[in-house]
């Protein structure tokens, strides 16, 4: 009775699904990556004349002759230990430290844009829903299609184009976090954020404007009119947070995306982060980066959804309500 | 309008107040730069370099470009010898001052220059050259771990090395090699695992230790400073190089280079033009294509150093150990007849190039007609197609057939799609399989293809391309995929030439016989590549073919800032 109990305690139910979906994602990873063809012995070796007899030493010195198993406990172990997968067949740095390096700048860069976002489409959404279907409601409207439909990359490789040729100016050549050179890491990060938050941004003003709209439809709006409350203020003090859960849910559903953009984006701006490192280490078959990168990203995104769950719930009272009354009905059945 | 007031400070948030907060911010930021601003550039180049150098540095696991690039000034242009500053094709004293060899040349003694430290101060010794060969030639088994040997071990053909202290080394080789020292003046062939550091790191069980883990320590003209990866490695002037110049001024002359990791050639290009790199990078995908090159001269007119280097052949090569048409040689004469090789250098190499043999033009070892024989038929395409047509009837396929092509897709694609084009003319689908680096790099040493362009660097000499002209049971990275014993005898003839002419005919012959009589592989062009420096750098020496050779950047010197 006390494990069932247990059992159906939300937050251990959730805890539990995200180390198994964790897990399983691993597996189905490295599954992958096994059927992939190619050799990273290969790889290593590049352009160059290297006899079967050298490469096979080189397979049994990077241990790619262990048993399929071997391999994946090896790495598995090393992640739990802390190792985070080992070392890069690639470049034999340990993945620890590339991701030292690597992980704060594909956080800040996706930090920066969630803020960005928020604080932008936001009070966006709000102005649109103010003046709807006014000027400013299709002007605000117009400007999110472009970050919906257009490649990043794309608008990237314009956008630097466009500053050579009119400004002679390009992005600064290295990375450098804030605490280092906070001028440079401004100037490297301002396109690429730019743009991660005008694509990642037009969505969430776009679902933050549908879903207050919604909100001003229902009956405790037309109630607060009645009260003489304005407009402005009913979407600031009430509308905003009981539109609240769909903004949540697409800021969590598109933080996959938004990895996805900052893998090209980091590529093409030069920003040694976990996205650019994953391109390549897939490129040359690194398989114990890739496992590890896509791992990391994979309980990134895992997280993220754990987090919202508890969001959701601060937001909006009925999810709350409506859990403890299934855990109630559970517990009559049981 | 006030909305907020907290105990006795007495704030206001107000729109006015935000916009002076910015305002002041912004000035806080200007003021922090202008003040970490030095007033004077540094002596120092910054280059671009193509990705990070794979393999902790390791010369004995890559020949990447990316770390070679860099490599060179690290670890020096050289080894033992290097390939003349005056004339790449001639081996030079770098590390041994001289060598001589026995009569059959299976015994090579070089007597190693006095006075070379590594950089940390650590005195150069004969012991040196044995453990890095030793570990180059024979890799380590120790405690159930293996080190494999570096991939050049099968060029170096080494049975023993031997050494009197303090600075005689003696290679034994496995068989005569009258060109040892052409072969050993490979710009890829690098002396980057210092015994000081390494050795007794291995005795406790760290066979597999690179020069990452030791810090980089060569004898280069410049020493390692940092390398933060996907960003940026730097090296400083080493001010105990041992290398003089041809005046006897020492050596190197910059004060430092700052490789910039560009894996983006946009990015690199964009970098270039506004002046944020003084030269760009090497490596295929990074040299100037056509259109780049018009960008650079609209921004700069004639103010650049175009450094042009010959660089690899496009081909087609077939795979005869698979059955298809293909394993007839008359199919494969009529399709090196109905290629059009010149349409090949605007369409596939990017405008630069010309319609070529395996090697550079400049190469003493090119065919002395190269311009008309074997490859560069002089004949109208309009008769030379119409004698393809007539050996394709002969051969029994009048209709055509299909066949397959590896495609490289990283920059393999413009090639295939203009091979695939040319040849539906001729009645041959072409089918392209595009596959990444990875499935390409296991592809091509594979039989699971058709036909491939191969794409691989080769010595720069007669004898070093075996392992792609060679038998497949041989050379799995043949560009064609053949047992044909008569190839064996052509390299045997090779190695037992003992005189110049000798080599160059035999050579010679093994051309006729790859590319005319059987046509295993068809030269169609060979791309010039184009490296841009600013006009301000100078003393650059530019080798007349393969990228990777004089990396060092040890005689290059800026102009003033003054006088830019």
């Amino acid at each position: 009775m006390k494990i069932r109990r247990w059992i159906n305690n939300f937050w251990i139910r959730r805890t539990a699904v995200f180390f198994l979906t964790g897990f399983l994602a691993s597996v189905i990873i490295f599954a992958l990556l096994f059927l992939l063809p190619g050799d990273i012995v290969d790889v290593i070796a590049g352009d160059v004349i290297t006899s079967p007899e050298v490469k096979e030493v080189l397979r049994e010195e990077l241990g790619l002759n262990d048993p399929v198993v071997v391999q994946y406990g090896r790495w598995l172990w090393s992640m739990a230990s802390g190792g985070f997968g080992g070392e890069s067949l690639v470049s034999g740095q340990p993945i620890s430290q590339l991701l030292t390096r690597q992980f704060p700048v594909t956080l800040l860069l996706a930090g920066y844009t969630v803020l960005l976002a928020v604080m932008i489409a936001v009070p966006l959404a709000t102005a649109a829903v103010l003046n709807r279907n006014r000027w400013l409601d299709y002007v605000i409207r117009i400007g999110t299609i472009p970050g919906q439909i257009l490649p990043g990359f794309w608008l990237a490789l314009l956008l630097l184009l466009g500053l050579v040729i009119i400004f002679r100016w390009s992005p600064p050549l290295y990375y450098t976090h804030p605490w280092q050179d906070v001028w440079n890491h401004l100037q490297i990060v301002f396109l690429p954020v730019f743009l991660l938050t005008w694509e990642y941004g037009s969505h969430v003003l776009r679902v933050t404007r549908s879903s207050l709209l919604d909100t001003m439809k229902q009956e405790f709006v037309i109630a607060s009119r009645a009260k003489g409350l304005s407009n402005k203020a009913i979407i600031t003090r009430h509308g905003l947070r009981a539109a609240a859960v769909p903004v949540i849910t697409v800021l969590g559903v598109q933080f996959g995306v938004l990895l996805g953009g900052t893998i090209v984006l980091e590529y093409v701006f030069g920003l040694p982060g976990m996205g650019r490192e994953l391109v390549e280490a897939a490129l040359a078959r690194d398989i114990p980066v890739v496992q590890s990168y896509v791992t990391i990203m994979v309980l990134l995104v895992l997280l993220l959804n754990l987090l919202l769950d508890f969001l959701y719930r601060y937001f909006d009272p009925r999810i709350r309500t409506s859990s403890i009354a299934t855990e109630v009905v559970l517990r009559k059945n049981i | 309008m006030p909305i907020e007031k907290r105990g006795n400070w007495n704030f206001q948030f107000s729109r006015r107040n935000f916009v002076k907060g910015l305002l002041a911010a912004a000035a806080t930021v200007l003021i922090f730069k202008s003040s970490c601003q030095s007033n004077t550039k540094p002596n120092i180049i910054v280059l671009g370099n193509r990705g990070d150098p794979p393999s902790s540095f390791n010369s004995m696991r890559t020949s990447s470009i990316a770390l070679h690039h860099i490599g060179g000034a690290i670890f020096g242009p050289g080894n033992l010898v290097m390939r003349s500053r005056g004339n790449m094709y001639l081996p030079a004293p770098y590390l041994a001052r001289r060598w001589y060899s026995n009569a059959d040349f299976t015994e090579w003694t070089f007597i190693l220059e006095r006075n070379v430290v590594w950089h940390d101060g650590t005195p150069f010794t004969a012991d040196d050259v044995k453990f890095w060969l030793d570990l180059a030639a024979f890799g380590i088994t120790a405690g159930g771990k293996t080190r494999a040997p570096a991939y050049y071990k099968g060029e170096l053909g080494i049975s023993k090395v031997a050494t009197l202290p303090p600075d005689v080394v003696t290679i034994t080789l496995e068989q005569p090699n009258r060109f040892f020292p052409d072969v050993l003046s490979a710009p890829r062939i690098k002396l980057d695992h210092p015994r000081h550091l390494m050795e007794a790191r291995i005795q406790n069980g760290e066979i597999d230790i690179t020069p990452l883990d030791v810090g980089l320590i060569g004898l280069g003209p410049f020493r390692f400073e940092n390398y933060e990866k996907g960003t940026i490695v730097r090296v400083r002037r080493f001010d105990r190089y041992f290398e003089p110049d041809g005046e006897g001024n020492k050596l190197p002359y910059l004060d430092g280079i700052d490789y910039i990791i560009t894996p983006d050639a946009l990015s690199m290009d964009l970098a270039f033009r506004t002046g944020r790199l003084d030269g760009t990078a090497r490596g295929f995908g990074h040299y100037l294509t056509d259109r780049r090159l018009d960008n650079y001269v609209k921004d700069f007119g004639g103010k650049l150093n175009l450094a042009q280097i010959d660089g690899g052949t496009f081909r087609l090569a077939f795979n005869v150990l698979k059955p298809g048409p293909w394993q007839h040689p008359l199919v494969r004469r009529a399709i090196a007849l109905w290629l059009d090789k010149q349409a090949a250098i605007s369409l596939v190499l990017d405008g630069f190039g010309w319609t070529s043999p395996e090697v550079s033009p400049h190469n003493p070892y090119r065919d002395k007609n190269f311009v008309i024989w074997p490859r560069f038929d002089t004949a109208p395409l309009a008769q030379k197609r119409e004698q393809a047509r007539q050996l394709l009837n002969e051969a029994g396929y009048p209709d055509g057939f299909a066949m397959g092509y590896l495609c490289r897709a990283q920059n393999g694609i413009p090639g295939g799609q203009f091979l695939k084009d040319q040849l539906a003319t001729l009645g041959i689908d072409l089918q392209l399989q595009i596959v990444d680096e990875g499935e390409w790099n296991r592809a091509r040493v594979s039989l699971d293809y058709d036909s491939q362009s191969g794409n691989l660097s080769l010595l720069s000499t007669p004898e070093g391309t075996e392992g792609v002209f060679g038998r497949f049971s041989k050379s799995p990275d043949a560009y064609a995929k053949h047992e044909d014993y008569e190839i064996d005898r052509y390299y045997s003839n090779l190695r037992d030439a003992t005189t110049y002419n000798r080599r160059i005919d035999v050579w010679y012959q093994l051309q006729q016989y790859i590319y005319l009589t059987q046509t295993y592989v068809i030269p169609i062009a060979e791309i010039t590549y184009i490296q841009a420096f600013r006009e301000y750098v100078h003393g650059l020496i530019i080798p007349p073919e393969d990228g990777h050779t004089f990396t060092d950047y040890a005689t290059v010197w800026l102009e003033d800032e003054a006088q830019r």
